[in-house]
């Protein structure tokens, strides 16, 4: 285009790596879960993802049900209405995570590699 | 700007051609700023800016501190017009312009042809989101989920960034040669 510079070129060829850049680093996805953590209002409680078994946690409405399965782990019960923790399925990526905020659970897949401190939606 | 030379003598101030220049497109970016506001976005934290079309106008041909005046007048203003002063909105707003701004003056630098309207708005978008990204994290957000949306947020800067410069760079067209830069 008539007026811009070769600096430009630079400038935008370099803005667009460094965009593209940042899906690698910040999206890549967590590796393999090594264990679950569960929080409840006033405990946490972590079951590695070796086998499978399920745990009922007591929340505030009553007991959520968290099945475990290897490298997974989802709600399989829970006392809510919403019923939004069940639809959000298995969890199977290191920082991946479900809850079910009117029960006050929830549950996070943590890997060898802490991918986030938190997540909050 | 009309300053005192001695601070004891009282001066009468009166606004100069600089100053309704600035006044004027300064009006011109709150303007934009507003309207643009009045747009509902797609995605929270994305928006055009293109009342930066005006901040970058403003540089080419006056210089950075003409545009540093007009980028700080219509944060201020614009916060003031939508209720957001001193507010997270206004801090995040702030933090952005500055850093532009920043982005902008080391753009100007250049040294050869330099950069044109679309190279300098394609840096100050950058770096307008990147503070606002950095600032949200570790002022408001207290965790690292936010860069989870660097991604998106810088993707859109970069087209945003892109837009605000060819619009830029038509308008300095029109107007005619920059006074700076043949």
């Amino acid at each position: 285009m008539k007026g811009m510079t070769p600096a430009d070129a630079v400038v935008i060829i370099a803005a667009a790596v460094v965009v593209a850049a940042c899906y690698g680093v910040f999206w890549t996805g967590g590796g393999a879960g090594e264990y679950a953590l569960v929080h409840s209002d006033d405990a946490v409680a972590r079951f590695a993802l070796d086998g499978e078994r399920v745990v009922a946690v007591a929340g505030r409405l009553g007991p959520s049900v968290i099945e475990i399965a290897p490298g997974r782990v989802r709600f399989a019960a829970s006392p809510c209405r919403g019923k939004i923790c069940l639809h959000a399925g298995w969890q199977s990526t290191a920082g991946a995570a479900a809850a079910c905020l009117p029960n006050r659970i929830t549950l996070e897949v943590v890997g060898a590699e802490r991918v986030y401190d938190s997540i909050n939606f | 700007m009309s300053h005192p030379k001695h601070g004891s003598q009282p001066v009468a101030v009166f606004p100069g051609e600089h100053d309704r220049l600035i006044a004027g497109f300064a009006g011109l970016a709150i303007a934009i700023h507003l309207l643009e506001a009045a747009f509902p976005s797609p995605l929270p934290g994305v928006k055009p800016g293109l009342a930066n079309v005006v901040t970058l106008v403003v540089a080419l041909r006056y210089g950075w501190a003409a545009a540093a005046w007009v980028s700080g007048l219509r944060v201020l203003a614009g916060s003031l017009l939508l209720g957001s002063f001193l507010s997270p909105t206004f801090f995040l707003s702030a933090c952005g312009a500055a850093a532009a701004l920043l982005a902008l003056g080391a753009g100007l630098r250049v040294p050869g042809r330099g950069l044109s309207a679309v190279g300098l708005g394609v840096l100050a978008s950058l770096a307008h989101m990147t503070a606002q990204i950095v600032a949200a994290r570790y002022v408001f957000v207290g965790h690292a989920a936010v860069f989870a949306l660097v991604p998106p947020l810088l993707t859109a800067a970069l087209a945003f960034g892109l837009v605000s410069g060819l619009i830029a760079h038509a308008v300095l067209g029109i107007l005619g040669a920059s006074g700076r830069r043949a």
